[in-house]
């Protein structure tokens, strides 16, 4: 490969050189809702539309990390896994903000409140439910634990389906009238998640028809 | 250019900021009415447009008596109250109503008052609010929704009881049916998930409690185009969705009317609906609230804290598992 093009770049290295780029495009949406929060810019509840621009960005993250197995494996572009690591770290970054505007804005962290909200919601009890799965995921993501967990750490990180399957019911559990939004959520998290059952199935028959 | 210019004109100039704003909601009725008038036919065929105008000092229900039903708590902003909340005909959006139904016409508005009645009949709103002129007080009312936030909205209305004395239902008559007007050519943006036209109904006792009040203005003025306008009822003691917005049709009936929530999902909204923090809604608590402006929750109380004129109507029953 290099041999053919002498003058053209690793693809791998411009990657990972680019992520200075796509690191700090995905935080602008929080800069947005930042902004949009202090400058009253979020309309009559301030509180509910932060709560949502935050949990939405997660889901929409979650769902970016999703799809770079799938996209890197059926277009051969390695270089894609550089950026899987980041994407499933900031979309943990967008859900802490969303359960500490909940905890803290929502809530002024009045726990005889949240309590009964917690036993009595099961939305929150689900979207909690999602958030604890990913916590084990965001402390092994270091190449430290990568290596110290070897096989282990795939199985782990498998976690992955179940929280974004509950993040997803933790949106349609509250709202009256399933959205636009809703419907690409539920398909695009379907189709990746169908990618990870029929994968295996996939390789070997690929593999099968190779010999 | 001038298409920039145009844009900056709409984005800047919202029209709660116009302060003669019964003109704007109006407009098209009082151009209509300009035209008659100088085709010299006159004023005769008075629309609410000129009737309001009556009332115009700085808004059309400036200046009128308060209520020992007021609230001292701290008033949410009109621009609140007409941003923030839901009128399904303009769309499930928080912020849809006042988006779509910029364009509302509500005069004239004709309502009909039937059912079980000797006399029923179909009068103009204005000619509804010019008979209860002297009826009309302004009262500050705590506004729960059941989706766990609340306003303070100071609503202009009269008790819907002063109504129903003046067109004396039958004694058969035991519930009060009330529906929305359902004009799909306006209301094009509608939600899909619920039957049109919205019923909401009351127990004759509620209705003839004084809190239920029949709604034609907020803050001084005619009620903003998102809030139902031009008559609606409040029931400060019952979940907001209770309070039926841009009412068309009142009817006396014998049977509990069968209200669009209740039909939509009869497991999460009941026909009494009252505020209660002891019965959680199938999918969220209860137990408090988000008042729209503020930081943090507060406890959301029984009847939504007008229990000691409404709370007897209830004693008996089994408000968690059955009334709900």
């Amino acid at each position: 490969m290099a041999d053919a093009k002498p003058k053209r770049r690793n693809p791998m290295q411009v990657a990972k050189r680019a992520k200075l780029v796509v690191l700090p495009l995905a935080m602008v949406p929080m800069a947005i809702a930042l902004l949009r929060y202090l400058g009253d810019q979020f309309g009559g509840n301030a509180i509910e539309a932060f709560t949502l621009d935050t949990g939405n960005w997660g889901i929409r993250l979650l769902l970016v990390t999703l799809a770079i197995t799938p996209l890197r494996e059926l277009t051969g572009w390695n270089w894609l896994i550089t950026y899987r690591r980041p994407m499933g770290l900031a979309a943990f970054y967008y859900l802490c903000v969303h359960l500490l505007v909940y905890l803290y804005l929502d809530f002024n962290f009045e726990f005889q409140w949240i309590i009964p909200d917690l036993s009595q919601s099961i939305y929150v009890v689900v979207g909690f439910a999602s958030f604890l799965m990913l916590i084990p995921l965001a402390l092994t993501s270091t190449n430290g634990w990568i290596r110290a967990l070897g096989k282990r750490w795939r199985v782990l990180h498998r976690l992955m389906y179940p929280a974004v399957i509950l993040g997803v019911v933790h949106y349609l559990l509250q709202i009256k009238e399933i959205s636009f939004q809703l419907w690409f959520y539920i398909i695009a998290g379907g189709v990746l998640l169908a990618y990870r059952l029929a994968a295996p199935a996939l390789k070997r028959s690929g593999s099968r028809a190779a010999k | 250019m001038a298409h920039s210019k145009r844009k900056d004109y709409e984005a800047d100039i919202k029209w709660w900021d116009i302060t003669d704003r019964e003109h704007y909601i109006n407009r098209r009725e009082f151009m209509r009415k300009a035209g008659t008038v100088a085709a010299g036919v006159g004023l005769a065929t008075a629309a609410p447009g000129f009737v309001q105008n009556a009332f115009a000092q700085n808004g059309a229900f400036a200046g009128l008596p308060g209520s020992k039903y007021d609230t001292d708590e701290e008033q949410n902003t009109l621009k609140q109250a007409s941003t923030y909340n839901n009128f399904w005909e303009f769309g499930a959006g928080k912020n849809d109503p006042a988006r779509h139904a910029k364009d509302f016409v509500t005069a004239p508005w004709e309502i009909s008052i039937g059912g079980l009645l000797a006399n029923p009949v179909k009068i103009d709103v204005a000619d509804v609010i010019k008979r209860y002129r002297d009826k009309l007080e302004q009262r500050i009312y705590r506004m729960r929704c059941v989706e766990a936030w609340s306003m303070v909205i100071p609503w202009v209305g009269f008790p819907l009881h002063e109504l129903i004395k003046d067109y004396q239902p039958d004694s058969a008559a035991k519930y009060v049916r009330f529906e929305t007007l359902w004009d799909p050519e306006q209301m094009r943006r509608a939600a899909r998930s619920i039957q049109y036209p919205y019923v909401e109904g009351l127990r004759m006792d509620e209705a003839m409690n004084d809190l239920t009040l029949v709604t034609v203005g907020m803050y001084g003025d005619v009620l903003a185009n998102p809030n139902g306008p031009p008559i609606k009822i409040v029931m400060p003691w019952k979940y907001g969705f209770k309070s039926i917005k841009s009412i068309n049709k009142i009817e006396f009936v014998e049977d509990e009317p069968v209200n669009t929530w209740k039909k939509a999902q009869p497991r999460e909204y009941g026909f009494y609906s009252n505020v209660n923090p002891e019965r959680s809604h199938p999918r969220w608590s209860q137990a408090t609230e988000r008042r729209i402006g503020e930081r943090g929750r507060r406890e959301t109380l029984k009847f939504n804290g007008y229990g000691e004129w409404v709370a007897s109507m209830y004693d008996g029953m089994d408000l968690i598992n059955r009334y709900y």
